[in-house]
């Protein structure tokens, strides 16, 4: 002890538990918890995209050789020029916000029913309305072809009453309808979970203080779930906009949405440059989409676990 | 003294809650008078809270009626009761300020914003928290949420205030802090007080009156300290501070008194006051004395004696476990006077017990109500 100089650097001049202890709480540690996520992303979205903005100002996609490369906007000019491409991003945005509308309309009393009912069957009634997440997309969708085709469900049931036939199939409300069914999951656990995280004895406060249901509601439990309702809305959205499995087996060759024709600039067409120039600006709609919704709406619903 | 109905805030008339198979209250009839802290007390399960939610109006009753102000309630949502109730957990709006939370009952009311903010204000000055408006309640300690959820029940000037164990979630310190607290804005308001809580201490420093229940139904309703001195059977002897219960048998009743002679180990005939109002059925054969533990001496001449199996130090006085042939006896010795390093006892020592039959309760046995 006599020899203890008592100086701070004394003190954290320990053994290996001291030298274990302060790697732990360095830095480098968060770099290494990090790093596989961003690792990821950087390998697999980053670079890709990077590849994809420099087809998109190159006159010949694949370049030939990187070394002499000319860039060009001529990408971007035929995109613009063609007014079927346009149309068709205006359709897609347009279908995008009628999906994301009727999710949240179809959602909420069932988010609100479940977050708030004693039944035991709650569970039960959660895993029905999420059980899309767990069958294939592709065979979901092809089962919605035989309601709709010509001589589906839709038609046979209103051939009975002597009506129809419609034209559903390949029309955009068929897209819609399927896009709603693909996505509500992602719309109804934010909206529940955001309505169940509401403390019952709070609508009961607000009751007792003179507030009868609809005032209750309105004050208290819808403010509280905005942050779910935002949350998903955002996430909808995104999903359907950049739809492509759903547009491609519902609404055919007339009724695509963006990413269709999309890949088929790679696929059919052999014309990456200008499919490359698609995606950077749906890219870029998107993204300016997602800033203006946070700057005027907010998402913090999306990154806070706990409202 | 019940036939007066003049002064009466709350009436619950036979009410009975059923919920499923379980009945959680069971012909429940109570009073509370204008004005008055009254208590529900009683283990966790016994129907207080029940109770106080069907005053209310989050519960309906079964059957019977609840009056509020002479009016039946059976029919009236509880957002038109002029109910404050203060909740459990508070149930505060964490997306209002304290200021928006204070002021809620009265924007409800309509009153207009101005005259709004002077209340709210005003109210939690009452409480103690003035000028914090503009906090939010995630900001706030857990003794001051629990302050801005009285104010804001306050702030509405509510002809009742029900409390649902409002202290239960906070430490003893502060607890015992915002009791003093509670009973000094009851008394500064004077509104009438319905407070239901599981901790007998509470209730018996806060209450004008207390209504202990039980598996649903109505134990004994009195003064703390006629509850306390005279609890009507077993379970409140127990259930309200420590019990020391020695059975016995009635020998002789008298106008005031009876005579009752222990059985077994405490071979003693004690002529112990009761109320002349009792019924005499309660005061015949098999009855239990109670003693409390503060109440019983440590004299050279006891009429009983016992070794002392435990001994605990509790700064003012000392708290013995003395067992008499089997039972085990509590006894609490002031240490006033008594030497202050060393102690009074020791364990294994015998000790002769005396007490005062005056300061006995007989508790009726048999017969669990």
């Amino acid at each position: 002890m006599s020899e203890r100089h008592g100086t701070d650097a004394d003190l954290s001049d320990g053994g290996v538990s001291d030298t274990v202890g302060r790697l732990l709480r360095s830095k480098y540690l968060r770099v290494f918890q990090l790093s596989p996520a961003l690792l990821w992303i950087g390998v697999f979205l980053l670079i890709p995209f990077c590849i994809i903005i420099l087809y998109s100002f190159v006159p010949e996609a694949p370049p030939d050789q990187l070394t002499s490369v000319q860039l060009t906007i001529q990408n971007y000019v035929e995109f613009y020029n063609s007014s079927i491409y346009l149309s068709i991003l205006l359709d897609s945005f347009l279908i995008a916000v009628f999906t994301t509308a009727f999710t949240l309309l179809m959602t909420y009393p069932a988010a609100y029913y479940i977050a708030f009912t004693d039944s035991k069957y709650k569970n039960l009634l959660l895993l029905l309305l999420i059980l899309p997440f767990w069958m294939n997309v592709v065979i979901r969708t092809y089962a919605w072809r035989q309601i709709f085709g010509e001589s589906g469900l839709v038609n046979y049931a209103l051939g009975v009453i002597n009506a129809g036939p419609v034209e559903i199939l390949f029309t955009m409300p068929a897209v819609v309808i399927g896009l709603i069914h693909v996505f509500l999951p992602f719309m109804l656990i934010p909206v529940y979970s955001s309505l169940s995280n509401i403390d019952r004895s709070q609508v009961e406060s607000a009751k007792n203080l003179g507030a009868n249901d609809l005032r209750a509601f309105y004050e208290i439990t819808m403010p509280q779930s905005l942050p779910g309702v935002s949350a998903g809305v955002m996430i909808v959205f995104v999903l359907s906009f950049g739809a492509f499995v759903t547009p491609n087996l519902l609404g055919g060759q007339q009724n695509g949405m963006i990413a269709n024709v999309v890949g088929s600039m790679f696929l059919e067409l052999q014309s990456w440059g200008v499919g490359s120039a698609i995606a950077v600006v749906f890219t870029l709609m998107v993204l300016l989409l997602v800033y203006l919704f946070n700057r005027f709406v907010g998402l913090s619903g999306l990154y806070e676990v706990s409202a | 003294m019940t036939s007066d109905t003049s002064d009466v805030i709350v009436a619950l008339e036979s009410i009975v809650k059923r919920f499923g198979d379980l009945t959680a209250v069971d012909d429940l009839s109570v009073q509370i008078k204008e004005g008055e802290f009254f208590s529900l007390l009683g283990p966790s399960g016994c129907g207080k809270t029940t109770t106080l939610r069907m005053i209310a109006g989050f519960e309906t009753p079964t059957s019977g009626t609840v009056r509020i102000n002479g009016q039946e309630m059976n029919d009236v949502p509880s957002y038109k009761r002029d109910t404050g109730m203060v909740f459990q957990g508070y149930a505060l709006f964490p997306h209002k300020t304290v200021g928006e939370n204070v002021g809620f009952g009265l924007k409800m009311q309509g009153v207009p914003e101005a005259e709004r903010r002077e209340k709210v204000s005003e109210t939690l000055e009452l409480v103690n928290l003035p000028g914090l408006e503009d906090r939010s309640p995630d900001e706030l300690s857990g003794g001051q949420q629990q302050r801005v959820a009285l104010a804001r029940a306050l702030a509405i000037e509510p002809s009742l205030l029900l409390l649902d164990e409002p202290l239960s979630n906070l430490d003893y310190k502060l607890r015992k802090e915002l009791r003093f607290e509670l009973k000094r804005i009851q008394r500064e308001t004077g509104v009438t007080t319905v407070y239901v809580t599981h901790n007998q201490e509470e209730a018996m420093s806060l209450s004008d009156r207390i209504l202990i229940m039980n598996d649903g139904h109505r134990e004994q309703l009195g003064s703390p300290q006629r509850i306390y001195n005279r609890p009507k059977n077993r379970f409140i002897a127990d259930f309200i501070g420590e019990a020391n219960l020695f059975s016995g048998r009635v020998a002789n009743r008298g106008d005031r008194t009876v005579d009752v002679e222990l059985n077994g180990t405490v071979e003693e005939r004690l002529t112990v006051p009761i109320e002349g109002t009792e019924s005499d059925a309660e005061f015949e054969g098999e009855v239990a004395l109670n003693v409390r533990p503060e109440h019983i001496d440590v004299t050279d001449n006891g009429f009983v004696s016992g070794e002392v199996v435990s001994m605990t130090y509790l700064g003012k006085s000392t708290r013995l476990l003395v067992d008499i042939d089997g039972k085990e006896v509590q006894v609490e010795v002031p240490n006033e006077g008594a030497s202050i390093d060393e102690q009074q006892f020791e364990i294994g020592s015998t000790v002769g017990l005396s007490w005062d039959a005056g300061s006995c309760a007989v508790v009726p046995e048999g017969g669990d109500r």
